[in-house]
């Protein structure tokens, strides 16, 4: 992709279309609504079944498992709060693309690109 | 590649067995029950884990501009991979399979497979939390989460049932574990491919990066413990059953707002199907992703399940997915990647249009047959009919499937030939300069 394209791209950054903002933010609600609704009663049910006795152990395990392995996943998201990683949030899809090309020059790996 | 083909023939000949002519009879290292394990695991552990990470160790520094940690522990990582993966087909024929559902690798297996999980995080994932851009691309995110899920996941279900938790509870996280395999390990990885991959192909950015951030954290919160609805209708508590049934279908949400991203991206691009082979085959398997998961809303219902469970319907399911999703990204990823490691062009490319017709074919064949099996299974059962009647009345389905496979099995033929041929051409500058041309024009 030629660098006065890619520029092109960002510079529409600017004016994206209302659809895209209504899709992404309708579909945040939906996932957030839906799907988090749905999950919440699932492992509530799940850890119904330690408070019933009902099938030793599995309640435990589920739900231990799930909170152990979401840590890291919050750890990880708080981290890129706190780096800056969020301040643009459309600004990694340009980027990809100039890096690619970056590298496909023969550009070295390790170097700051910030 | 050569445990795909291990995978490949050891369900042939599983297939076979149906239509009784399976031909490792009378031997009993290489007795059916022992065949199918190999046959699952090297499609899992063989071929779909060894083509990710390799994928993975394409993308990462590319996305971070970081070299990942260590090159001499990647190698080290490989060799080992392979090694236990060969210690795995070693271990089943053997007898020595664990039984557990996706995690027959044998117990002496387990341990190690857990501590190559743990390099390769650390060697993996030091590039992505060294990386000074400024922000991160969801691939990467897709791919922490995997990080972070796949080895917690493995111990889960190889261990927890094995020693702590036995009996119904134990059956129970068997169910979360398999799902969870499918969901926190090989989805993750598979759509931060795409996402990396397919903006580079067709040369656009991603249609929105926030939607595709939203679709990774409805993964990564609302995905995990999904598999009890495995286990409907077992001593398993109903109200638990609910939850899993209820939750099952609520995740689909996420599953739609990938869905729309990418035919989003691909808007206004819509010829690359025809004229990328690796972009037919990626949006080939994010259809056969849409009808899988679609499909999941309604088979995981007590409606359904009461009709297709134990039935080939599952089967078909598990193809669609395994094979039609994940196999097929795999698939693309080779046709892009194969000529860069070789640094020659594709020798025939006209083998690889093939591939891609024979293995599409075979595979829709074998889908719609085993899911007519299923039904034509679970109705019989209903009815109470005879075992032997649902039986006689699967043959012709069996037929078919072992077709479809041998279909399948002559397109990878093709696939590995071109490969073959490929690689051995002279390799000039002139070659070189193809390769690049074909990539980046």
């Amino acid at each position: 992709m030629s660098t006065r394209r890619l520029r092109a791209i960002r510079g529409r950054r600017g004016d994206q279309s209302l659809l895209r903002t209504i899709v992404t933010i309708g579909f945040a609600v939906a996932v957030l609504v839906i799907a988090g609704l749905g999950f919440t009663y699932k492992m509530t049910e799940f850890v119904m079944t330690i408070v019933n006795d009902d099938i030793a152990g599995f309640g435990a395990a589920a739900v231990g498992v799930y909170l152990i392995g979401m840590l890291p996943i919050v750890f990880l998201t708080l981290w890129a709060v706190m780096t800056g990683k969020f301040r643009d949030v459309e600004q990694p899809k340009f980027r990809m693309l100039e890096l690619d090309r970056e590298i496909e020059r023969g550009g070295e790996l390790g170097s700051h690109h910030g | 590649m050569a445990f795909f083909a291990t995978s490949l023939l050891g369900g042939l000949a599983y297939a076979m067995q149906f239509n009784n002519l399976y031909p490792l009879s009378g031997i009993e290292w290489l007795s059916p029950g022992r065949v199918r394990m190999v046959h699952t695991n090297m499609a899992a552990y063989g071929f779909i884990a060894n083509a990710f990470i390799g994928g993975m160790l394409f993308a990462i520094p590319r996305l971070t501009r970081q070299p990942i940690l260590s090159d001499r522990l990647g190698w080290v990582i490989f060799g080992a991979w392979q090694l236990f993966m060969t210690l795995t087909i070693g271990g089943q024929l053997l007898g020595y399979g664990q039984g557990i559902e996706w995690g027959e690798t044998p117990m002496f297996v387990d341990p190690l497979i857990i501590v190559g999980l743990v390099l390769l995080v650390t060697n993996l994932a030091t590039p992505i939390l060294r990386t000074q851009e400024q922000g991160l691309y969801v691939s990467l995110w897709y791919f922490l989460a995997a990080f972070a899920w796949t080895g917690l996941v493995y111990f889960m279900g190889n261990y927890l049932p094995q020693f702590w938790v036995p009996g119904t509870a134990g059956a129970a996280i068997t169910g979360l574990f398999i799902h969870d395999l499918v969901g926190l390990f090989v989805t993750p990885i598979g759509w931060g491919l795409m996402y990396f991959f397919v903006p580079l192909l067709l040369r656009k950015p991603i249609w929105s990066h926030a939607l595709s951030l939203i679709g990774f954290w409805g993964l990564a919160f609302f995905y995990p413990m999904q598999g009890v609805h495995h286990f409907l209708y077992s001593p398993i508590p109903m109200y638990a059953q609910y939850g899993a049934v209820v939750a099952t279908i609520a995740v689909e949400i996420v599953v739609i707002t990938v869905i729309v991203n990418f035919f989003g991206t691909l808007h206004g691009r819509a010829d690359a199907i025809r004229g990328n082979l690796a972009i037919r085959w990626f949006y080939t398997g994010m259809i056969m992703y849409a009808l899988t998961c679609f499909q999941c809303a309604f088979q995981v219902t007590l409606t359904f399940q009461k009709i297709i469970h134990f039935t080939d319907w599952v089967v078909a399911h598990a193809h669609m997915v395994m094979f039609g999703v994940f196999g097929f990204w795999i698939m693309g990823l080779i046709i892009e990647l194969w000529p860069r490691a070789v640094g020659r062009p594709w020798a025939t490319p006209q083998l690889l249009t093939l591939h891609y017709w024979f293995t599409l074919i075979g595979l829709v064949l074998m889908v719609i047959d085993l899911t007519a099996a299923g039904l034509v299974q679970g109705f019989s059962w209903a009815a109470l009919s005879h075992w032997g009647e649902s039986v006689v009345a699967s043959m012709p389905f069996w037929w078919v499937r072992s077709v479809a496979g041998l279909l399948i099995i002559a397109g990878q033929g093709l696939f590995f030939y071109a490969m073959w041929a490929t690689a051995r051409q002279p390799s000039t500058l002139a070659t070189r300069a193809a390769v690049a041309v074909a990539q980046r024009v």
